[in-house]
């Protein structure tokens, strides 16, 4: 064996170990990430109350802080969050936080200043998107889990890149007629290959965007070591964000009316960009006090990919700019790294192609596994390592486990809505997702591959059910008096599209297993049959 | 610009860059092979890689007239991958669809 050789050997080694150890988390972060894309839409279909389009015609946002301070009468309000609607979250979010009383979460309509009441459901954006960067019940810990995969993730698409050595010979070649190993292999060269730049970037902006978040931490350790100030920490939220920040003086003062200062804002960044600007974010600290200080902010624009590139922090009592914001241009890299990874820019096209990038992320891993799997199956399909079964049991569960939970999740969110109990809907939502995904865990060690089977019909029963009961318990979706409401009905689309796709799989797999199709078949005849002519030609000279 | 004309510029540039793919795949002559059959070469004034990039750079064009810098290059790179992802699914299962890139004359050796 040459250098080379034994550099891709190694390389092998390492692409299989870490594939193999951390192939269903990073299966888990890519099956939900892809979801994450459109967390918005899965909000809507989740919580009928928001099903609504956002109006030209939006109430004055002061009148909002009005009702706020309205629902607690005897406290006194210190600071105040409100998140203004977009085409894709339609409704106003206020976040008041009191003097004594526990914070007030409110989402308010737009048009009229109705409270929407409190959500049942934690939804896209509550449970589906934290899933993606910080797993659920494991907050500190998740992020780290996540951050060590990512990097992984980075190492083996490196070390897939040398381990392949036909990129560009083999980079439209799919042999689906082959056999299992060769065909799953072909999937993974191309589904790695093809998107690689979009699967780099994507683990690199991810990584980035918690890179302050890392830095914190460690600055923490030292400055616990150390018993130093926390000027790293500091430094960064200031430089890199923006943000600004006062103690307050306890002396009582009039504050400010918020709509002129948005209006201000939104003007200067106009100027400054050359083009229309609408804040989206508006952080008001100290309320009422002398030392009350506003940030505006554009956090997501929606007209460019860049993210948390504009602040301006206002004076509550006389509305002098103490701090305008403009990232530096190392800064603006991030700033574009941090916005491609979390699309959040108005753009249905690029959307939709994230969401195939997405789901090839996941046929990528997926794959890997099948691959490994099948490698060390005999021709009779048998499984006799224990070590192949367990990886078996863990990739099932993983990947059409992970499915399974997803759409069970769908499911128990309409049948929750058409009961009437009192109690934490959103908390039981999240314990059945976990439910049936150990669920599918422990059917995967039971049932071996069979239950690949198995779970693909579930992942059909579900998805079915959950598009069923959502016509049942709202509305259906196609009718000729109403105008379609697109992003439930996408939604619905994407989940009966998942149920034709399960019920394909599923019938494939219940299948007897054939080493080459008619058509792989008669190509060999056919190349056969070349052959044979080019040689009798030959001897005929 | 209208809804409408956003539309065909998406479904124009999304052409292109199929059609470019497709060229490239058929620069390759295993692919030739699969969707012509064993044997058949081609000989074309400009060359299928040529004709595989010309059409993907039209394609990064289009996306310009329609985006913002930023979006453009965006939009062109995410949909480059999509359409070689629909071109090698196309090649693996219904080849022959790809027959219409190359309408012209050709030889088999068969």
């Amino acid at each position: 064996m040459n250098e080379k050789q034994q550099f891709r050997a190694s390389m092998r080694w390492l692409h299989k170990w870490i594939g193999l150890i951390l192939g269903a988390l990073l299966f888990t972060v890519f099956w939900m990430g892809t979801l994450s894309v459109f967390d918005k839409e899965i909000d809507q279909w989740m919580q009928p109350e928001i099903r609504f389009n956002l109006s030209s015609k939006q109430i004055d946002v002061d009148s909002i802080v009005e009702k706020i301070k309205a629902m607690k009468p005897d406290d006194k309000l210190s600071s105040l969050l409100i998140y203004l609607p977009s085409k894709r979250k339609p409704y106003i979010e206020v976040n008041g936080r009191f003097k004594t009383s526990k914070i007030i979460n409110e989402r308010f309509h737009p048009e009229t200043g109705e409270s929407l009441g409190k959500s049942n459901s934690r939804a896209g954006s509550g449970f589906i998107y934290p899933m993606h960067y910080r797993l659920q019940g494991i907050q500190g810990l998740g992020y780290w889990f996540i951050a060590f995969a990512t990097l992984f993730m980075m190492v083996l698409l490196v070390t897939g890149v040398v381990i392949h050595r036909k990129i560009f010979a083999d980079f439209f070649t799919f042999r689906k007629h082959k056999k299992l190993p060769r065909a799953t292999l072909d999937l993974h060269n191309i589904t790695g290959t093809i998107f690689l730049p979009f699967h780099f970037l994507i683990c690199l902006s991810g990584l980035t965007i918690f890179a302050g978040w890392y830095i914190s931490l460690t600055s923490s350790i030292t400055q616990s070591i150390n018993n130093k100030d926390r000027t790293v920490e500091l430094f960064y939220a200031a430089d890199d964000y923006g943000y600004y920040k006062r103690p307050a003086s306890e002396i009582p003062a009039e504050m400010l009316k918020l709509a002129p200062l948005i209006a201000q804002a939104e003007k200067i960044w106009a100027n400054r960009y050359g083009e229309n600007a609408s804040v989206d974010r508006i952080d008001v600290n100290h309320y009422g006090d002398k030392n009350a200080y506003i940030e505006i902010r554009r956090h997501f624009p929606s007209n460019r990919t860049e993210a948390h590139s504009d602040s301006i922090n206002f004076d509550g009592i006389n509305g002098e700019i103490l701090k305008d914001f403009v990232a530096s241009p190392i800064r603006k890299i991030r700033t574009w790294l941090e916005g491609f990874h979390q699309i959040q820019f108005d753009h249905w096209p690029i959307r939709w192609l994230y969401f195939i990038a997405g789901l090839s992320g996941c046929i990528l891993i997926a794959t890997g596994f099948v691959y490994w799997i099948s490698n060390r199956t005999d021709e009779k399909g048998h499984r006799e390592l224990l070590n192949v079964r367990l990886v078996e049991a863990l990739s099932i569960g993983s990947i059409t486990g992970c499915i399974a939970a997803t759409a069970s999740l769908f499911v128990v969110n309409r049948l929750i809505a058409m009961s009437d109990a009192n109690f934490d809907r959103s908390e039981l939502e999240i314990k059945v997702f976990f439910c049936v995904w150990l669920f599918t865990f422990v059917h995967a060690v039971i049932r071996k591959s069979s239950a690949w089977l198995d779970q693909c019909w579930l992942i059909a029963a579900l998805c079915l059910s959950a598009v069923l009961l959502n016509w049942f318990t709202t509305a259906f979706p196609f009718t000729l008096t109403s105008k379609v409401f697109w992003p439930v009905t996408g939604v619905d689309l994407v989940l009966i599209l998942s149920t034709f796709i399960a019920i394909k799989c599923a019938l494939r797999l219940k299948q007897p297993k054939q080493v080459e199709s008619k058509e792989g078949v008669n190509s060999e005849i056919n190349a056969a049959l070349i052959n044979f002519l080019d040689n009798t030609e030959k001897k005929d000279k | 610009m209208n809804l409408y004309l956003d539309a065909f510029l998406v479904i124009l540039a999304s052409i292109l860059s199929f059609l470019g793919c497709g060229y490239l795949a058929l620069a390759q002559q295993k692919h030739v092979n699969s969707v012509f059959g064993r044997g058949t070469q081609f000989t074309l004034k400009i060359p299928a890689m040529l004709r595989g990039w010309l059409l993907i750079a039209a394609s990064l064009m289009i996306c310009f007239t329609w985006n913002s810098i930023g979006f453009a290059f965006l939009f062109w790179f995410l949909l480059l991958s999509t359409t070689s992802l629909l071109i090698t699914l196309v090649l693996c299962v219904k080849p022959a669809w790809l027959r219409f890139l190359f309408m012209c004359k050709f030889k088999s050796i068969i």
